[in-house]
C-alpha cells in the first residue's frame, strides 16, 4: 500500500510531461523506502483494486526507531582517532561499538573494512565492504563507490588482477 | 621367629653392662635433642621454602569471571526508567537521597542522578562519574555530567557480573588489595579476632594462656587463642586434620609469616583467603567476593551492620550462614557490633542504628553463576576452543560476553509463561512442554539471550544447544533460496506443481509426503508454495533444483553439520540445535551475510591487559537479491501465511519468518527476524512424544511475546539496485499492468520479469513502451 500514492501521483505528473518530453527518456522512477523503483502503469480506470507485493492484511505502521546519530557519530571520531594512532584493535571496537546502536548504517561499516584494510585483513574487508554496499541506498552513490574502490584494492593486494579490474569499473 | 627378638636383646644387654650408667642416659637423651633440633631445624627450612614459594607466586587460583554486556547510555538510547531501575540493582546500587558515592542514585519526577563507578574495560576505563538522566517515553532523551552540566555523548555503565569459570576445587573468590580493605572491616575484625595483631610476632602467648584459661573454666573450647596468623597458616598452608603436630606447624609457619613479611601483607592474605560462605557446590572465600555473594555490592561500598556480619561470619560461615539461619547470623553480627563499640571502633547512637538496620543480605543466587547457567555454558564452551581449562578457572581472566541480561530475563520468563498458558489452555498436564529460545542481533550475530528450557535458572540440559530435532518446514526457504538464485528459470511467481508425490527413500522405502491440510492445490505461485508452507511443492521444487543445491545452500547459510542427501530434507527432517537454526536465520536476516553467532566479545588479563577480541565477521553467502526476493516473502508469511497470528502479539510491525511442525507434532519451532533481532524458538517434549502443537500453535507465541516485550523493530529491507518491481496478474503469473485489477507489483530482479502479458496490459496502449523503459 505504501507505495500506491507517490505512484499515481507521480504517474499523473509524468503523464502531463508526456506531450513535451521524447518517449525514449528513462521515466522518472519511484524511489521507495528501500530504493527499488516501481514501474510506471498508465493512471487506472477508477474503481479499480491496486495491490502491491506488499502482502498486505495488516499494513505496517510501525516505523523503526530513530538513530541516535550523535552518538554513532562520537565513536566513529573516536574509532579515526585511535586509527590515526594506530590503535586499530581499538579503532574496530569503537566502530563495533557504534555498530551496536546503528546496525544498519552503510559508513560505519565502510569505516570497519578501512580499518580491516590497514590490518591487512582483505578478505574481510572486502566482506565488509560489499555488506556496506548492500545497505546502501540509491541516493549514497559515493559510499558505493568508495566501497567498490576499496574492494579493489583489497583483490589487487591479493593479486586477483581481474576481480580488481572489475570493481573499479564499478566504482566508475 | 621368636628367637631373633630374643637375640638382640641379649646383645643390648651386654652393651649396656658395658656402658657407665651416667652416660647412658645423657648421651641418648643428647642426641635425640640434637635430633629434635636438626628434624626442627630442616623442618623450619622446608616450611620457610613452602611458605615463600606459595606466599610469593600465585596465590590462589582465580576463576575467569564473566561479564554480561554493558548498558550503553546516550541521549536517543532506547531505555525505559524501569530498566535502568532493574540494572541498577543487578549491580548493587543503592537508592539514597543524595548520591554522593560510587554506587548510589537517587530519582525525582522522572529525572535520576546516577554515582557510576569506574570500571576497566578492554578499551579503557570508563570513569566513574555522577550521570543526569532525564527520560521521554522508552527512551534516554538526556544524559549529563551532572558535575558541569554539559551533555555526554556516550557512557557505559559498568557490566553484571554473570558467573565465574571455577576450578575443580570450586574455591571462588574476588581478589582485594590491602588499600581496598575498609577500615571498619580491618578494626572490627581485630577487634574479634585478634586484638594484639600489630604487636605480636605471630603468635600470642597471652592469648593462648587466656583461651586455655577461659576453656579450662568452662569445660570446653569457648575461645580460640589463634592469631590472625596462625589462622592463615592454618587455611593457607594446613589441611584440616586436629592434631598437635598441625597445631606446631601452623605456630611454626605462622613465626615464620611474620618474621618475612609485613603485617599489611598478611592481613590481605588473610582477608582473602578466609572462607565466608558456600553456593552449592562453590566455596566462597575472602571478604571481596563475600561482599558480592551477601550484598550484591563491592566490598568498600558496605555499611557497618554488613561489615559487623562478614566479620562474624569468619568464626563460621554456615553455622551463622544470614539466609538459612538469620537469626542466629544477626546476634553473631549484634555481637560483633557490641566489641566494636567497646573498642571505641563505633559511637553508642551509630551501633543503636546498625543494630536495628535488617540483615540486609540478597536473595539467593542474584549475583552467582547459577544466574544464567544456560549462557555462561555457551560462553565456557566457545573458551575452550581457545584456552586451556587451567587457564580458565586459575587466571583471573575477564570475559566480557554479549549477554544482554535485561532480554535475557524477559525471555526465560515470557518462554515459561507461554508454556504453562499453552498447557493450562490444551489440558496437557503442566509441565510437559519444554522449550528454548535463542535471540541475537540481526546485522552482527551478537547473541543476546540463550534460554535451554523452562527452568532457566537452574543449570541442566541445555537445549538450546544440546537438543538436536528435525526442523521440520525451518528448512523452506533454504529450498526457495536456491530456487530464486536461480534467477532465469525461477521467481517469485513462478508456477511450482502442488501435486500429490510418491519417492523412494533412503531406506528404499516408499515415501507420499502430504501437505498439512492433506491436500493438493494444483499449480500455486511460488511465493504462496512458501506463505502456506506447501510440502508437496515444495518437494517438486527441491527435486528439480537438485538435493546437492539445496545442502550447499544450507552450508552456505551456516549450517555446520554433515547433512545426508535424502529427499526428506527437503522437509527438514534434519535435525539442528535452536542455535544452529539461528546461524542459519542470522545470515536472511542481514541480507545473505552471514556472520558467526558470538557470544564473547573481548577478554582480559587478570590485571586489565586486553588478551583478545572476538570481532564480527562478515561472509557474503547468497545472493542479495535471491535474499531480498526471499525475505519479502518471509514477510508474506508473517503478514498472511501460516504466521498470520503473529499479529495479535506484533501488531503494525513488520517481521519475516517460518513456522516449523515436525511429524506428528512432536517438534514446534519458529524462526524469524525484525530490523535489529533474529530470534528462533523450539517447543517440544524431552520424552520426544507428540505435543500436538504446530510451529504457529506452540512456539510462534513465545517467539511473539518475546520479540513484543523486546521491542523489535520494523524489518527494513534495502532492494537491491538489481531488483526491480513489475505489475503482475498474480492468479496467472503473467505481467500486468497497474489499472489491471488485481494485478500486484511483484520484485523482480532484473531482466528476469515475466514475458506473458496478461490481456489487460494492453488495453491502454502505452504498457509495451514502458516495458520497453526496462529492458
Amino acid at each position: 500500500m505504501r507505495f500506491q500514492y507517490p505512484a499515481t501521483l507521480l504517474l499523473s505528473l509524468l503523464l502531463a510531461a508526456c506531450g513535451t518530453a521524447p518517449r525514449t527518456e528513462p521515466p522518472a522512477t519511484v524511489i521507495t523506502p528501500g530504493g527499488a523503483a516501481l514501474p510506471p502503469s498508465p493512471p487506472p480506470p477508477p474503481g479499480t483494486e491496486i495491490r502491491p507485493y506488499e502482502p498486505s492484511a495488516l499494513p505496517p505502521s510501525a516505523q523503526p526507531r530513530p538513530v541516535p546519530n550523535r552518538a554513532v557519530a562520537v565513536l566513529q571520531r573516536r574509532a579515526d582517532d585511535q586509527q590515526r594512532a594506530g590503535d586499530l584493535d581499538g579503532a574496530a571496537a569503537s566502530l563495533e561499538r557504534a555498530l551496536r546502536i546503528s546496525p544498519r548504517d552503510p559508513m560505519v561499516w565502510h569505516r570497519l573494512a578501512l580499518v580491516r584494510e590497514q590490518q591487512g585483513r582483505y578478505g574481510q574487508a572486502e566482506e565488509l565492504s560489499s555488506k556496506s554496499n548492500s545497505l546502501a541506498d540509491g541516493l549514497e552513490t559515493q559510499l558505493v563507490r568508495d566501497n567498490w574502490r576499496l574492494i579493489a584494492r583489497c583483490r589487487r593486494a591479493v593479486g586477483d588482477l581481474a576481480g580488481a579490474r572489475a570493481a573499479e569499473a564499478r566504482a566508475r | 621367629m621368636p628367637r631373633k627378638p630374643r637375640r638382640k636383646s641379649t646383645s643390648s644387654k651386654k652393651r649396656q653392662r658395658a656402658n657407665p650408667r651416667k652416660r647412658s642416659w645423657l648421651r641418648p637423651l643428647l642426641g635425640l635433642a640434637m635430633l629434635g633440633l636438626l628434624l626442627v631445624g630442616g623442618y623450619t627450612l622446608y616450611l620457610s621454602h613452602e611458605v615463600r614459594v606459595k606466599f610469593e607466586g600465585k596465590r590462589w587460583a582465580v576463576p575467569a569471571r564473566v561479564y554480561a554486556q554493558p548498558l550503553e547510555l546516550f541521549a536517543g538510547a532506547p531505555l525505559s526508567q524501569a530498566r535502568l531501575r532493574d540494572e541498577l540493582s543487578a549491580l548493587g546500587f543503592r537508592q539514597v537521597r543524595n548520591p554522593v558515592k560510587g554506587g548510589q542514585w537517587s530519582s525525582a519526577g522522572g529525572r535520576y542522578l546516577v554515582q557510576t563507578r569506574s570500571f576497566l574495560f578492554w578499551d579503557g576505563e570508563e570513569p566513574g562519574r555522577l550521570l543526569e538522566l532525564r527520560f521521554a517515553g522508552d527512551q534516554l532523551s538526556e544524559l549529563n555530567d551532572a558535575a558541569s552540566g554539559q551533555p555526554l555523548d556516550i557512557m557505559r555503565l559498568e557490566p553484571t557480573e554473570i558467573g565465574s569459570i571455577y576450578p575443580a576445587h570450586r574455591e571462588d573468590r574476588v581478589l582485594v588489595r590491602r588499600d581496598q580493605l575498609p577500615d571498619a572491616l580491618v578494626a572490627g575484625l581485630l577487634a574479634v579476632e585478634d586484638r594484639k595483631f600489630y604487636s605480636h610476632h605471630g603468635i600470642d602467648p597471652m592469648g593462648i594462656a587466656r583461651a586455655l584459661w577461659a576453656n579450662v573454666r568452662a569445660g570446653r573450647t569457648v575461645q580460640g587463642g589463634s592469631t590472625l596468623t596462625q589462622q592463615l597458616a592454618k587455611n593457607f598452608f594446613l589441611t584440616e586434620e586436629r592434631s598437635l603436630w598441625r597445631k606446631f606447624s601452623e605456630a611454626l609457619i605462622a613465626l615464620i609469616l611474620e618474621a618475612r613479611y609485613d603485617k599489611d601483607e598478611i592481613l590481605e592474605a588473610y582477608a582473602n583467603e578466609i572462607y565466608l560462605g558456600q553456593d552449592g557446590q562453590r566455596a566462597i572465600h575472602g571478604f571481596g567476593l563475600a561482599a558480592h555473594f551477601y550484598f550484591g555490592r563491592p566490598l568498600q561500598e558496605l555499611r557497618e551492620p554488613e561489615v559487623a556480619l562478614l566479620v562474624g561470619l569468619v568464626k563460621g560461615a554456615s553455622y551463622y550462614n544470614p539466609r538459612r539461619n538469620p537469626e542466629r547470623a544477626k546476634a553473631r553480627r549484634d555481637l560483633v557490633l557490641d566489641v566494636m563499640v567497646e573498642q571505641g571502633l563505633l559511637d553508642a547512637r551509630q551501633a543503636q542504628r546498625a543494630r536495628s538496620a535488617p540483615l540486609g543480605v540478597t536473595e539467593r543466587g542474584k549475583r552467582d553463576s547459577a544466574s544464567y547457567p544456560d549462557f555462561v555454558d555457551l560462553v565456557r564452551r566457545h573458551l575452550r576452543r581457545d584456552y586451556r581449562e587451567e587457564d580458565l578457572t586459575s587466571e583471573g581472566l575477564r570475559i566480557f560476553t554479549t549477554l544482554d541480561p535485561w532480554a535475557q530475563r524477559q525471555t526465560e520468563r515470557l518462554l515459561a509463561d507461554q508454556l504453562a498458558r499453552i498447557e493450562r489452555q490444551r489440558g496437557i498436564p503442566a509441565g510437559t512442554l519444554e522449550g528454548a529460545a535463542v535471540v541475537a542481533t540481526a546485522q552482527s550475530g551478537e547473541i543476546t539471550a540463550l534460554v535451554g528450557g523452562r527452568q532457566a535458572g537452574y543449570a541442566g540440559f541445555n537445549r538450546a544447544i544440546d537438543a538436536i530435532r528435525p526442523i521440520g518446514s525451518l528448512v523452506k526457504p533454504a529450498v526457495y533460496l536456491t530456487a530464486l538464485g536461480r534467477s532465469g528459470s525461477y521467481n517469485l511467481v513462478t508456477p511450482l506443481d502442488d501435486s500429490a508425490i510418491q519417492l523412494r527413500d533412503e531406506r528404499d522405502q516408499l515415501w507420499a509426503p502430504q501437505n498439512y491440510d492433506q491436500t493438493s492445490h494444483g499449480m500455486v505461485p511460488l511465493h504462496r508454495a512458501l506463505a502456506q508452507s506447501y510440502n508437496l511443492a515444495t518437494v517438486h521444487l527441491g527435486l528439480d533444483l537438485g538435493l546437492a543445491s539445496v545442502i550447499d545452500t544450507l552450508q552456505e547459510l551456516g549450517v555446520e553439520r554433515n547433512i545426508q542427501p535424502y529427499p526428506s530434507v527437503l522437509l527438514g527432517s534434519l535435525s539442528l540445535s535452536p542455535l544452529e537454526v539461528t546461524q542459519l536465520y542470522q545470515t536472511l536476516a542481514a541480507g545473505g551475510f552471514r556472520s558467526p553467532l558470538r557470544a564473547i566479545r573481548e577478554v582480559q588479563d587478570n590485571s586489565g591487559q586486553p588478551l583478545q577480541r572476538y570481532p564480527v565477521e562478515v561472509a557474503r553467502a547468497a545472493d542479495a537479491a535471491a535474499v531480498f526476493l526471499l525475505n519479502r516473502n518471509l514477510v508474506e508469511v508473517a503478514r498472511e501465511g501460516t504466521a498470520r497470528g503473529l499479529a495479535n502479539y506484533l501488531p503494525g510491525t513488520e517481521v519475516a519468518g517460518k513456522t516449523g511442525t515436525t511429524n506428528d507434532l512432536r517438534d514446534s519451532w519458529f524462526a524469524g527476524f525484525g530490523g535489529d533481532r533474529v530470534g528462533v524458538v523450539w517447543v517440544g517434549r524431552d520424552d520426544n512424544q507428540p505435543t500436538g502443537l504446530t510451529g504457529s500453535s506452540g512456539a510462534l507465541p513465545v517467539w511473539g511475546r518475546v520479540m513484543a516485550a523486546l521491542a523489535i523493530q520494523p524489518l527494513q529491507l534495502s532492494t537491491p539496485g538489481n531488483v526491480t518491481y513489475e505489475w503482475v496478474n498474480p492468479d496467472s503469473g503473467d505481467l500486468s499492468a497497474e489499472h489491471c485489477s488485481g494485478a500486484v507489483a511483484f520484485p523482480f530482479i532484473t531482466g528476469t520479469a515475466p514475458t506473458n502479458a496478461d490481456p489487460c496490459r494492453g488495453s491502454f496502449g502505452v504498457g509495451d513502451a514502458i516495458r520497453r523503459w526496462f529492458e
